[in-house]
């Protein structure tokens, strides 16, 4: 054996030279933030007159110091974990949170040294539980049936959101109507206002929740059927599906804003619950406070890092009902997923649809059965959550994304991953709420706390790059694993134990507890590398991790020298603590005193684990002579350790005192109840052998019974069961002599045990005759319907006794055999079969219903004449005609303007593609022209904000299109980009006298946005780049959330207002906007002969001038990205969109391209951001909201055609003219003269018409007059609503008719042709000339130097590309 | 010969399961190797470990004598080397032209900035697609070279999937079942073209083929023998119709 203790300091250097470069300046950074954030006076790298200290300064500096630290210590984290294999590697990942959180810890407690402040932070252990599972279930809300959905139908369904709401809404319909409480016996008043009698009733709570998800259940089946299955029939991919439930969910939210307005709702099921003050529980708790930075008290006594008080928490009647409810809903999901048949099903058709349908499973029926129990619960949720959560129609989308998050960090289609991964999200959330109350205000940011609302985000991005397929994955793998080396699920009883004891102690912060529970996770450890390496027979120590150097050395001792080093490592840390707790202060020499400290501690610590490690052989010694032990010998030892235990506990007990004698014989005690019980803990792993014969020996009778005898134990174990719970009801009393009574009870129980057993033994048999989960639900609710509703008539009972009856399968099978027999004798019948087919030969049933309830029940001409078309059109002869002279008229009109070749392509051919948009764009423009104005210059103010508006919307289709149409990225962060570069351009660009203003020129600024957004696009490829399509989306979305609620978080990002309050940017300047004013406008108004209402000549305002840049720019990039996109890297990007593995094949780096990709999308969005921006003049946080921007992109970019940069013009101006058109609709409302005044006469009529009528045929009055107040006139609809689902409405049907949008992509079909000249090199000496003028314009614009850089970077980009071009061809030319 | 493509000890497992079980061959500069063996016997493992799709778990890959672990496929590509795939896999959204014109090396314009500036150097690319069509000449399937590849039968799927290969110039060609779904008479042509591209050209190909007699019949120089995931026996094709072992690898149900 080598001696390395010479080599140690040169092995380590050694080791050091050999990490890689990125490692390296990792750790450099890592040290030089820390140094940075702990003596902010005195910086190393980013000291305050470094380089870029003109750029960044003051806050920003504390705040990169701080992100250089947690991101460099989470990179080497990072690195660490992925250099580990894989054993270690899911145990470093199950570590990692502690990791990371000592990380952040440093970070803070550094900072606030440096700052000279202190922190307390404060948690309160019940009441961040509990928090914690608040916000878990209101993630789980959605992520239940968002989950449930992915794993069957493989989208991320938007609508799921929607769906919930309606669910909640309903519980609200339910309490405003006064029916319910006439049929629960009462009165006839809405439930909320019967008189409280001090008594909590459940009913309408019940009601509710089963109404709400038969209804809603049935909402997510009609879906279902109308949408998506005619998605899956076309085999159209996830992102297609996604996309339209996208529009589904703007459908159902248009509707519920409708309905029931912008004003928050909670569903109260007794007034008796209002009282919040009075229903709630009282826990008591612990307050934890966490003492950061400076931690001296202001006498002077030091305070220690830590300290806990007695607390008091209270929990609302609500809020529990609502965790409780939906987390049971989960587990019953996950039970039901992996227990019952159905579950079996969705799980096959799942995995792979066209086998299970092989395998005689009705796919439709099980995606409709999906789509059913997805929807419902996602109802029933609803429900729960507002019992709690004011409902609004915007708290869908609220919940949805971090919803989203969730899944995504749990696994898409784990349903265990997302409860998992919502505790931990919950959990996370509320910790760093409480502490960024805590910290916020000391740092001059007192609303950090709006952060924890990017908690999952944030955790998200993080999750991801350690597991890129999330946790349930993580699990899944880690499991096989460990199925592989036959070590069992994880949860086995033990883990569970040991779990619940970790949760224990932490509730409880018992120092003793945590030793204890340190203790057995030690000896578990040991014992699974023994039993795992060697079979049970000679125990193998290879695998426990040694430290390097010293563990070697430590091997060569005698086992007196390694007790004598543990003994003194044992005592230096004691030592050391003592003195470092005695010598704590401040300064310098105290800063280093600690550090010194700090190290020997750890060197304690590191030679106290060694020498444990090395002890190893020792402890054989001791095992293998007590494994030849015989049986009775072991239940000896067994016996004496439980006394010793006991003994000692006892006599610690009885001697407890104070005083140090006391202290000392304390720990002697514990010493000896630690043997005792370590003797136990051995002596039962010894035995086990005998345990597992006992075991067996059982199985083996079991086995052997026949079923009479299997059906007699059974009961009888029931029965002995019961009786054993009478008697001990009977007997309770107190008293040793009860305890040892209760104890023989307990002994009984072991009845049910055996009953447990005997269950599982033939569970095949039993569960053929007892469907258990029905049976289990009717139990428990008859159990719980007596313990909480004494009053009830809510028919809990009943219902509960109907579900065990039909829990027996001879029942459930007699009656719905019953059921299909009558439906196969009715579809038997030869007559009513041949009728059936004639007619639906002939006529689309559902048409025809649908065309006479239009026809016969609305009361408006118009409705009913689109009901004639339809009552028409399903007479399917005619249908099927009328479609066929279409396609025939197409086709004759395409033969006309297309030469014959190109004919077939229609309108995916080149000119036709081109004849299209000119057509729509021409009809549009007069659309946007003919719109009503009253006088001329208003309408030249609102078709300048048209054009204006059209470009921005162009500019980020473009954007998306790249990302999304050419590259096949899901991008749902247009508004990311877009964001990035309108704050950057606004902070820059603000003047430096107002407060957070740059003061820098527009040019330069909105130059230096693009590069920043696309740096951010290229940084953004390296952990997407290898993500699934729906996990880009999910990453992207969050991405622009988190820049949302930084904006409203942040100071930093706040320009142009002096209050402090005040958020965003509310201060532009406009390009060129002084110029504009002091030349031309004058001239050009008179010119466009603007005149205001009474006549008079205007100046043109400067949005005229703003649409011809807008219009400059949009065309510049549409030129100069039509030319990217047509070359080669188009194509490389198309065929990385089609199949990204064959690209790779053929040479193409896919991370590269799409980085480039990302990179130039980012850049473009961030120039439609700014102009988007110059003209709204201010930018608030709402404008990062995806709904008023990245979902009406997606709009465009559906409408008008992926893929085709032509058709994101027409899809842009048909979002943009839609826009417009409402706001004149509502502005036409009251103006009889507008010629917008009848339709939204009618719109108003048909709207008061549905709610009046049709509604309040199933609604009560009072449910109408909450919303739009008692006055009939009132029933409005906010059109700002109807055009919201309107867009939906026009997403979905251009997705289902149209799928590839009004202008289709063009597939390139280039000729070959002959002639080999280069002929459009004058082209190319235009543009080297305009790029000189450009650079000559620059240098009289923005200054000599940058100017002349330019032009120089710009002609040397010109003559090397000819001079490559030219050697290529060459080459070319030679071969 | 020097060899353009060196397996050496080559093992992949999957989970427990071991795929390829320490094969070691190599393929010779102008040869044409064919890879034979049974369903599931670990060829296109073995093919998907060479071209970087796979990381080996033991063992080296060496293409033109630079090892090539741990290399992507795309700089596994740049070494020379082009495979296809026994499912053919085109862009399907895009013309059978189109498909032709992406593999080709050097290309200018694959960033943003050269793809804007090769707008105004049109003659590269016209060089490309003559070559494109020329390469579907020789295919015979000029006629589809505007049709969408999702538009394509089976067979002429593969056509273009070989075309799509040779326009990327390899030096080493890797073909999984190249004739596969093909009418005999092209299959036929198919490979007494490959014949003649090695044969003119002097590059390598390695060609994995179920149909045994298919390809003792057409003139490859070598065969290697793959069985449950190990290198059966590498030999001439007279060699391998003779020998015992693969008569019974390939028969061994039936006994």
């Amino acid at each position: 054996m080598q001696n390395y203790s010479g080599n140690t300091v040169k092995a380590i250097r050694e080791s050091w030279n050999n990490l890689s470069l990125g490692i390296k300046f990792a750790w450099f950074l890592l040290v030089d933030s820390f140094f940075a954030l702990r003596l902010q006076d005195f910086l190393i790298f980013n000291y305050k007159g470094y380089p870029l200290s003109w750029l960044i300064h003051g806050d920003s500096l504390w705040l990169i110091q701080f992100f250089q630290f947690t991101i460099s210590g989470f990179y080497l984290l990072h690195i660490c974990i992925s250099n580990l294999d894989a054993k270690k590697q899911s145990v470093a990942i199950a570590l990692s949170p502690l990791a990371i959180l000592s990380i952040l810890s440093i970070a803070f407690d550094s900072l606030f040294i440096g700052k000279g402040l202190t922190i307390e932070m404060s948690f309160d252990t019940n009441s961040t539980m509990l928090t914690a599972c608040y916000w878990a279930a209101q993630y789980l809300t959605l992520a239940i049936g968002l989950t449930l959905i992915y794993k069957v139908q493989r989208f991320g369904n938007f609508a799921q959101a929607e769906i919930m709401l309606v669910g909640a809404y309903i519980g609200v319909t339910m309490m405003w109507s006064p029916y319910f409480s006439l049929m629960m016996g009462g009165d006839r008043v809405p439930y909320s206002s019967v008189p409280k009698d001090g008594e909590l009733t459940w009913d309408l709570l019940f009601w509710a929740c089963v109404l709400a998800f038969l209804l809603t259940g049935l909402l997510g089946v009609i879906l279902d059927r109308l949408v998506y299955r005619r998605f899956r029939q076309k085999n159209a991919i996830p992102q297609i599906m996604m996309i339209s439930s996208l529009g589904i969910s703007m459908i159902l939210r248009g509707i519920l804003y409708l309905r029931y307005r912008a004003v928050n709702h909670r569903f109260v099921t007794d007034p008796d619950w209002v009282d919040l003050r009075e229903a709630k529980f009282e826990i008591s708790s612990r307050l934890w406070r966490l003492n950061f930075g400076e931690r001296l008290d202001s006498d002077g006594t030091v305070l220690a890092f830590y300290n806990t008080v007695e607390d008091e928490y209270y929990l609302q009647y609500t809020k529990a009902a609502m965790i409780v409810g939906i987390f049971s809903i989960a587990l019953l999901l996950w039970v039901v997923l992996n227990v019952t048949k159905l579950g079996r099903k969705m799980r096959a058709v799942a995995d792979n649809p066209d086998l299970a349908a092989s395998s005689g499973i009705n796919v439709e029926r099980v995606h409709a059965q999906t789509a059913f129990i997805a929807a419902g619960i996602s109802g029933t949720c609803g429900v729960l959550l507002s019992l709690f959560v004011r409902v609004n129609p915007n708290l869908g989308l609220s919940i949805l994304l971090p919803s989203f998050a969730v899944i995504v960090l749990g696994t898409l289609g784990s349903v265990r991953g997302a409860i998992i991964a919502s505790l931990i999200v919950g959990f996370i959330r509320t910790v760093s709420e409480s502490v960024l109350i805590d910290v916020g205000p000391e740092l001059g940011r007192s609303s950090y706390s709006a952060f924890g609302e990017a908690m999952p985000y944030l955790f998200l991005v993080g999750a991801l790059m350690t597991m890129p397929k999330g946790i349930g994955n993580a699990i899944a793998n880690w499991e096989i694993e460990r199925a592989r080396s036959s070590k069992g699920t994880i949860f086995s009883p033990m883990n569970i134990f040991l779990f619940l004891l970790l949760v224990f102690c932490l509730w409880s912060a018992s120092w003793f507890g945590f030793i204890l529970w340190g203790i057995i996770i030690f000896w578990l450890y040991l014992f699974n590398h023994i039993t795992v390496s060697s079979s049970f027979s000679i125990p193998d120590f290879k695998n426990i991790p040694q430290t390097p150097y010293i563990g070697s050395i430590f091997r060569n001792f005698t086992s007196y020298q390694k007790g004598m080093v543990f003994a003194a490592a044992a005592l230096q840390i004691v030592v050391v603590s003592f003195l470092d707790l005695r010598t704590s202060g401040v300064g310098l020499a105290y800063l280093l005193v600690d550090y010194v400290f700090f190290f020997l501690n750890i060197i304690g610590l590191i030679v106290m684990y060694s020498s444990i490690a090395s002890y190893l052989p020792e402890i054989r010694k001791i095992y293998e002579p007590a494994k030849s032990l015989n049986s009775e010998q072991k239940v000896q030892l067994l016996v004496s350790g439980f006394l010793l235990t006991l003994v000692s506990f006892g006599v610690d007990y009885l001697v407890a005192g104070s005083g140090t004698i006391y202290l000392v014989i304390d720990l002697m005690f514990l010493l000896l109840e630690v043997s005792g019980i370590l003797l136990v803990v051995f002596t039962l792993f010894f035995s086990r052998m005998e345990l597992i014969g006992l075991l067996i020996g059982l199985d083996r009778k079991l086995k052997e019974i026949t079923e009479i005898q299997m059906w007699s134990t059974m009961v009888g174990c029931v029965v002995l069961t019961a009786f054993v719970f009478f008697l001990d009801e009977a007997t309770s009393g107190s008293g040793m002599i009860y305890y040892l009574v209760d104890l023989f009870y307990l002994f009984v129980i072991l009845s049910a045990v055996l009953l447990v057993l005997v269950i599982t033994k033939s569970r095949a048999e039993v569960s053929h005759r007892i469907n258990l989960v029905l049976a289990t639900i009717g139990i428990l609710l008859i159990y719980c319907e007596s313990a909480i509703d004494p009053q009830s008539r809510a028919y809990v009972t009943e219902s509960a006794f109907v579900m065990i009856l039909f829990s027996f399968n001879v029942v459930s099978r007699f009656v719905f055999g019953n059921l299909s027999n009558l439906r196969d004798t009715i579809n038997k019948n030869l007559f009513y079969r041949d009728s059936t087919a004639k007619i639906t030969e002939y006529f689309n049933l559902y048409r025809l219903l649908f065309g006479i309830i239009l026809y016969q029940y609305v009361p408006f001409s118009l409705i009913q004449n689109i009901g004639i078309f339809f009552i028409l059109f399903s007479f399917n002869p005619l249908a099927d005609n009328a479609s066929k002279g279409l396609e025939y008229i197409q086709r004759i009109f395409w033969e006309a303007i297309l030469p014959p070749s190109k004919a077939a392509y229609g309108r995916s051919s080149e000119r036709g593609s081109w004849f299209l948009f000119v057509v729509f764009f021409f009809i549009l423009c007069s659309i946007a022209w003919n719109l009503p104005s009253s006088t001329s210059q208003t309408q030249y103010i609102q078709i300048t904000r048209i054009i204006v508006l059209l470009c921005v919307f162009s500019i980020l289709a473009f954007s998306l299109n790249l990302h999304t149409g050419l590259t096949g990225m899901t991008n749902f962060g247009v508004i990311l980009f877009a964001g990035l570069g309108a704050i950057t351009v606004g902070i820059l660009t603000v003047p430096e006298d107002k407060p957070g203003g740059h003061g820098w020129s527009i040019l330069s600024a909105t130059i230096f946005a693009m590069l920043l957004s696309a740096a951010a696009g290229w940084f953004l490829a390296y952990p997407t780049a290898r993500l699934r399509m729906d996990y880009f989306a999910i990453v992207t979305i969050s991405l622009g959330e988190m820049l949302r609620i930084t904006m409203r978080a942040e100071p930093l990002l706040r320009a142009g207002t002096t209050s402090k309050s005040a958020i965003g940017v509310t201060l532009y300047p406009q390009p060129f906007k002084e110029w504009w004013e002091n030349t031309f406008d004058n001239s050009v108004g008179e010119y466009l002969d603007l005149r205001n209402a009474e006549g008079i000549l205007q100046v043109a305002p400067y949005t005229v001038f703003l649409s011809v840049l807008a219009i400059f720019l949009c065309l510049a990039v549409w030129f100069v990205l039509g030319l990217m996109i047509n070359s080669p890297w188009g194509r490389i990007l198309r065929a990385i969109r089609e199949d990204e593995e064959v690209t790779m094949h053929h040479g193409h780096s896919v991370f590269y391209q799409k980085a480039t990709s990302l990179a130039l999308g980012a850049a473009i969005a961030a120039l439609g951001g700014a102009l988007w921006a110059w003209l709204k003049m201010s930018i608030l946080d709402d404008f990062l909201s995806p709904v008023f921007s990245t979902f009406l992109i997606w709009a465009a970019f559906i409408v008008g055609g992926k893929g085709n940069n032509k058709a994101m013009i027409i899809g842009a101006f048909i979002i943009v003219l839609n826009d417009f058109v409402f706001n004149l609709m509502v502005l036409g409302r009251n103006n009889v003269t507008n010629e917008f005044h009848t339709m939204v006469t009618f719109v108003d009529e048909l709207f008061a018409w549905l709610i009046l009528d049709v509604m309040s045929i199933f609604m009560s009055d009072l449910s109408i007059t909450i919303v739009f107040g008692n006055n009939v006139e009132n029933v409005l609809p906010e059109l700002a609503y109807v055009k919201v689902s309107l867009i939906g409405l026009v997403i979905v049907l251009s997705l289902l008719f149209s799928e590839k949008g009004l202008l289709p992509e063009v597939p390139k079909r280039p000729e070959e042709s002959s002639d080999f000249r280069i002929d459009i090199y004058w082209l190319f000496w235009t543009l080297a000339l305009l790029s000189c003028l450009v650079g000559l314009w620059m240098v009289y614009k923005i200054g000599l130097m940058v100017g002349i850089i330019l032009a120089i970077i710009l002609l040397a980009l010109v003559v090397a590309i000819s001079h490559l071009g030219q050697r290529k061809i060459v080459q070319e030319g030679d071969n | 010969m020097s060899s353009v493509l060196k397996v050496t000890n080559l093992t992949k497992d999957f989970g427990g399961l071991r795929a390829v079980d320490n094969i070691s061959f190599d393929v010779g500069k102008g040869e044409f190797v064919g890879l034979i063996g049974p369903n599931g016997c670990g060829k296109t493992t073995t093919f998907n470990c060479i071209s970087g799709l796979l990381d080996a778990t033991k063992g080296d890959v060496e293409i033109f004598n630079r090892n090539s672990n741990n290399l992507t496929p795309d700089k596994v590509q740049k070494l020379g080397l082009t495979r296809t795939f026994q499912h053919t896999r085109l862009w399907r959204d895009m013309t059978s032209i189109e498909n032709l014109l992406i593999p080709p090396r050097n290309q200018f314009g694959t960033n943003p900035f050269t793809g804007f500036a090769s707008f105004f150097i049109p003659d590269e690319e016209r060089l490309r697609v003559r070559k494109a069509y020329q390469t579907l000449d020789e295919l015979e399937i000029r006629h589809m070279a505007h049709n969408l590849t999702s538009e394509l039968s089976g067979g002429q799927s593969k056509l273009v999937d070989i075309g799509r290969a040779l326009m990327g110039d390899p030096l080493l060609l890797l073909l999984d079942e190249p004739v596969a779904g093909v009418a005999g008479p092209l299959a036929e042509k198919i490979f007494n073209n490959l014949r003649k591209i090695v044969d003119d050209k002097g590059i390598s190909i390695l060609v994995i083929e179920h149909n045994m007699d298919f390809i003792l019949r057409h003139g490859v120089d070598r065969i290697v023998v793959m069985d449950q995931g190990r290198v059966l026996m590498q030999g001439s094709p007279d060699e391998v119709k003779d020998s015992k072992e693969v008569i019974e690898a390939y028969l061994g149900g039936a006994k």
